[in-house]
């Protein structure tokens, strides 16, 4: 309050002076300066689990007085014990986030011209009940799109029983699939493998700097202490295979520089050695690998096996020119790998996104397969870490827009494949979308298709978007519904993090919604009581819907609420014995624990794998292309045309289609684009960090950069373009240009530039440039999944 | 009288910057805005090092958080012309910004630039303020601040073991870097107890300070990362 307003406030209220003028008397003097807050100062911790990336770290929110002051790391959370990045620690700011939707908009100007109007939800509830209600009986339900950010968990199966209920198949979440996609072809058949890295000593990350753009970098970075922290003799390694010197990799034991795009024939030169010095696991290889040795078919012809293949083609020599690893690295690689107990291979994203990302995520996998990793305690296991049985939706009658088959070609990993949408769209194939729904995604930021994703979005008749804060996506939607943050949201997680045992986190809200948010699952739910059939009125709110999954977990009988150490070995050496403690005598006495410790999992699994003993096991690795072959029958597409059209090498056969290497004919584009493009993606930006003023600050950190993207050269290339450090440089693709500033790092390998990702989000805090508008539309050749390692660039003062 | 002192692993260390951004939520270090960090003038108390030896291959980069040292013998301390800055019966290098006059001499003294001027007035709105630290005052414009290894902590922890009615335990004071760490890679306790992890580890023969030489005795001690750097040689 001014001065002035208060005296005029004292003067009209006589000498009766209320306790809220006593506030304001105390703060027109000044009194706040001094600390930031001033009250009894009652201390209390919520347990909640973070939601700025899908990594499902466990945290305690420190409140005063009821006000949320801080942030710390769950310590009994299994998966990040104690620990939490940068962002998650900073999230507080996306609770008062400039950006935030603060009511419901309806837009009122032309599409992105960023005029909306704002609207009571009543009537934003109603618009939507008109639009699907128009659709419904018009009996087109399946011209309704929904998209959601989630992967797994109570909240997507929610997401998908509202669409399928709806009657529209068309439900989507957006995820890369090639890994699970090459687990199919490998496995000959649907495979949730995990790696078992609990018990796992030596990690050979190709392709992934795990510490920073892992998929969970806090459980790595606490995996590597607990592995410094055993004896000598057995502590673990950490080798980063990858073009550049990350903070990961100078953090790692080794750090093994790497052309990139070429994680998968480094793997198939480690297998030569492997296979000529016998380091092989000879036993599982014949017990799990199919196609392994040489065969006679039944007209008695000779058919080369695996291992004659990888012989002659994947001699030392030729992978080292092809990877520019030398020869003496990747003959000890092979031989630390194979002699190392406890050593497994890791396939990172990055290694993914290229044209021939399946073909890489296999040969790794190879890896594993014939030294003997698979269905072992620290190795690769087939196991589901979705504890929660899937809520199935009402009968469908349309097909998909984008098929969802993931054992046939096209496969376009199960609902994973959003980057099919905008062409089906533009293309009415096979029919038109009215309504589109999007649930906390922004497409047109991150896919590398976000032109196509804008043309599609112009062109659909009615979008609505949930979002907590404003970004690309809303600007376009014609309805946005202000979401609530995680910080104020109920939920049950599941953690996407290497963590190979069933981990369930509650989100519990630490402030009530701010604003007029409302979370977009009570929204769904309010929707569907009105407008769909099926078991909606079962539940008043999200908060009764996630009570009823606990339930489910508490009746199932198994696991335990996270505890610290000694009670969890203690339970498992109890449920290894078939007994249970019994630690609630009812349902609400687990709930009440797990919203004081903040989830619940099975710990037991943990002792199970330490003895060796599995549930569930994968029981096939095909090395030879047979099984790929069947999933291509019925299909038009020839397998043989996608592996030519993507210029590789199947080597001496086309049995070997998966053995197929990159041969990088492609000497034109070469010469016009002669850079390598390498993404770069710094903790900092995970999920949102790139819109936060404190992120901002850090991202380029190591460089001494603030506020901007940048771009890195190694020096031998930028003296060759005569290019100096921190000049500014365009740096161009077939795509589109971007100015930027160059840094030199002699810690990159060269003919490759290096630019961070997650950074150029329109907001408040936005600075630097978008890098995924340099893809210029390169795929991979199975799953369709953008290929945005495949970038090439040129870059000129 | 404990001797308070911190031990950090740089094998453990990820250099993912956690402990940066703990450390600025938990002491209320305002966000340097777009121009402010252009200057060059944003505040880290818990900063990052980062060095580059070496040429393409032979390469080594060593990341290291960096604290205030709360040296033993502070450089700092000596020059200040108002005793703003001293060092405390338990070795905590304080600094008390209302005396501060802001000359910097502080800042210039400290070899290893862990202290830093508030050149701007600090930029919070009056909702981040709503959510800040109550245990830990705003910083104005002018004075000198610096990692005070979450002092406020330990008042906090004093003040709980005497409502219990027991001794203080080394166990009730951890700071915000430490609690924080994914790699738990940052230890806190007391040099003087033998029985302590961080006295022990501080007598490692991986141990290490900075400048050994210039004669500042660091309280705070890295543990080497020994040479398994770099580019991998056979």
């Amino acid at each position: 309050m001014e001065r002035r307003k208060f005296l005029k406030s004292i003067s009209i209220g006589g000498v009766s002076l209320s306790l809220l003028q006593l506030d304001a008397l105390a703060s027109a003097i000044g009194y706040h300066e001094e600390g930031p807050y001033n009250g009894p100062l009652l201390t209390s911790f919520v347990s909640t689990t973070c939601g700025a990336c899908p990594g499902g770290c466990g945290m305690r929110v420190r409140k005063v007085d009821n006000i949320p002051v801080g942030i710390d790391g769950n310590p009994i959370h299994p998966v990040s014990r104690g620990g939490l990045c940068p962002v998650g620690i900073s999230s507080l700011a996306f609770l008062i986030h400039p950006d935030r939707v603060k009511q419901p908009l309806l837009r009122t100007g032309p599409r992105g011209s960023n005029e909306f109007k704002p609207i009571p939800w009543e009537e934003a509830e109603n618009i939507l009940l008109e639009k699907l209600g128009k659709l419904k009986d018009a009996g087109i339900p399946e011209q309704m799109l929904f998209v959601d950010s989630r992967r797994s968990g109570p909240g997507f199966d929610l997401a998908r029983k509202f669409t399928h209920d709806f009657g529209s198949p068309n439900f989507y979440h957006s995820e890369n699939p090639n890994s699970s996609i090459a687990a199919n072809i490998w496995g000959g058949k649907d495979i949730d493998f995990v790696y078992d890295l609990e018990n796992a000593r030596s990690m050979f990350c190709f392709g992934a700097p795990v510490f920073e753009s892992g998929i969970n970098p806090v459980y790595y970075a606490s995996l590597r202490s607990r592995l410094s922290d055993q004896p000598e003799g057995k502590k673990g390694n950490f080798y980063i295979i990858d073009p550049r010197l990350s903070a990961s990799a100078a953090k790692a034991e080794r750090w093994v520089p790497i052309k990139p795009n070429t994680y998968g024939l480094l793997a198939l030169g480690m297998l030569n050695l492997i296979i000529k010095e016998e380091l092989y696991d000879a036993d599982v290889v014949d017990r799990l690998c199919v196609g392994f040795d040489d065969k006679t078919d039944n007209r008695g012809r000779k058919i080369e096996g695996f291992k004659s293949m990888v012989l002659k083609t994947y001699i030392p020599s030729f992978v080292a020119e092809k990877t520019e690893v030398p020869v003496d690295q990747i003959i000890t690689l092979a031989r630390l790998f194979a002699t190392s107990p406890g050593a497994i291979a890791i396939a990172g994203d990055v290694a993914t996104r290229t044209i021939d990302g399946v073909h890489q995520t296999w040969a790794i996998m190879a890896l594993n397969a014939i030294t003997g990793r698979f269905n072992k305690p620290g190795g690769i296991t087939n196991f589901n870490l979705n504890p929660f049985k899937t809520q199935t939706g009402g009968k469908l009658n349309a097909r998909p827009l984008v098929s969802s088959n993931k054992v046939k070609y096209p496969f376009l990993g199960g609902n994973g494949e959003i980057e099919s949408l905008p062409d089906r769209i533009l293309s009415n194939s096979p029919y038109p979308i009215e309504l589109m729904i999007f649930n906390n995604v922004n497409p047109i930021y991150d896919s590398p298709n976000s032109s196509r994703f804008r043309q599609a979005l112009q062109n659909i008749p009615f979008s609505v978007a949930f979002s907590s804060l404003h970004n690309e996506t809303t600007a376009l939607a014609d309805l946005i519904l202000p979401d609530c943050t995680f910080l104020e949201k109920n939920d049950l997680v599941l953690p996407n993090s290497d963590f190979s045992h069933q981990v369930v986190g509650l989100t519990q809200p630490i402030v009530e919604p701010l604003y007029e948010s409302r979370q977009a699952d009570d929204v769904l739910l309010t929707i569907g009581r009105k407008a769909l059939a099926g078991n909606w009125k079962k539940w008043d709110s999200y908060k009764s819907y996630i009570e009823e999954k606990a339930d489910e977990l508490y009746k199932a009988g198994t696991g335990s609420v996270f505890s610290d150490q000694f009670k969890i070995s203690f339970d498992s050496l109890l449920a290894e014995r078939g007994w249970r403690r019994t630690e609630f005598k009812d349902f609400s006495g687990f709930l009440k624990q797990v919203k004081k410790t903040g989830g619940w999992w099975d710990a037991s699994q943990l002792r199970k794998r330490q003895q060796g003993r599995f549930t569930a096991t994968i029981d096939k690795f095909y090395l030879d292309s047979k099984y790929l072959h069947s999933m291509f029958q019925g299909s038009k597409t020839k397998l043989i045309d996608l592996i030519d059209a993507a210029g590789l090498e199947t080597g001496t056969n086309t049995e070997y289609m998966l053995g197929a290497y990159r041969d990088f004919k492609n000497e034109d584009e070469q010469s016009q684009y002669p850079l390598a493009l390498y993404t770069m993606e710094p903790t900092t930006t995970r999920g949102d960090g790139g819109r936060l003023d404190g992120m901002a600050d850090m991202i380029g950190h190591y460089e001494y950069i603030k506020w901007r993207s940048w771009v890195e050269l190694n020096p031998e290339t930028a003296s060759a373009l005569g290019l100096s450090d921190r000049q500014m440089v365009w740096v161009e693709s077939a795509s589109g240009k971007q100015k930027l500033i160059l840094i030199i790092n002699p810690g990159l390998i060269p003919e490759v530039a290096a630019i961070p990702a997650g950074i150029g989000k329109q907001g408040s805090f936005q600075f630097g440039e978008n890098i995924v508008e340099f893809h210029s539309g390169e795929r991979e050749i199975f799953t369709g999944m953008p290929a945005i390692s495949e970038t090439r660039v040129k870059i000129y003062a | 009288m404990a001797r308070w002192g911190m031990v950090i692993d740089l094998d453990k260390c990820v250099g993912c910057g956690t402990c940066m951004a703990s450390c600025r939520s938990e002491n209320n270090i305002p966000v340097a805005n777009k121009k402010i960090a252009l200057d060059g003038r944003s505040i880290f108390w818990m900063d990052m090092l980062t060095i580059t030896e070496g040429e393409y291959p032979n390469i080594k980069k060593r990341i290291m958080p960096r604290p205030c040292f709360h040296c033993e013998n502070p450089p700092c301390t000596k020059v200040c012309p108002v005793r703003a800055t001293y060092k405390n019966d338990e070795g905590l290098v304080g600094q008390i910004y209302h005396r501060c006059i802001g000359c910097r001499y502080c800042v210039n003294a400290c070899p290893y630039n862990a202290k830093y001027f508030n050149w701007y007035p600090p930029d919070i709105s009056e909702e981040q303020k709503r959510h800040m630290n109550p245990d830990v005052s705003i910083r104005s414009k002018g004075v000198v601040e610096k990692c005070s290894f979450c002092a406020h902590r330990l008042i906090r922890a004093r003040e709980k073991a005497a409502a219990e009615n027991r001794e203080l335990l080394e166990s009730d004071f951890t700071t915000a870097c430490q609690d924080n760490c994914p790699s738990h890679a940052i230890s806190f306790g007391d040099l003087d107890n033998p029985y302590s992890e961080v006295s022990q580890l501080s007598h490692s023969v991986r141990a290490f300070t900075l400048l050994e030489d210039i004669g500042t005795k660091p309280k705070v001690f890295y543990l080497t990362e020994g040479e398994k750097h770099g580019r991998f040689k056979i």
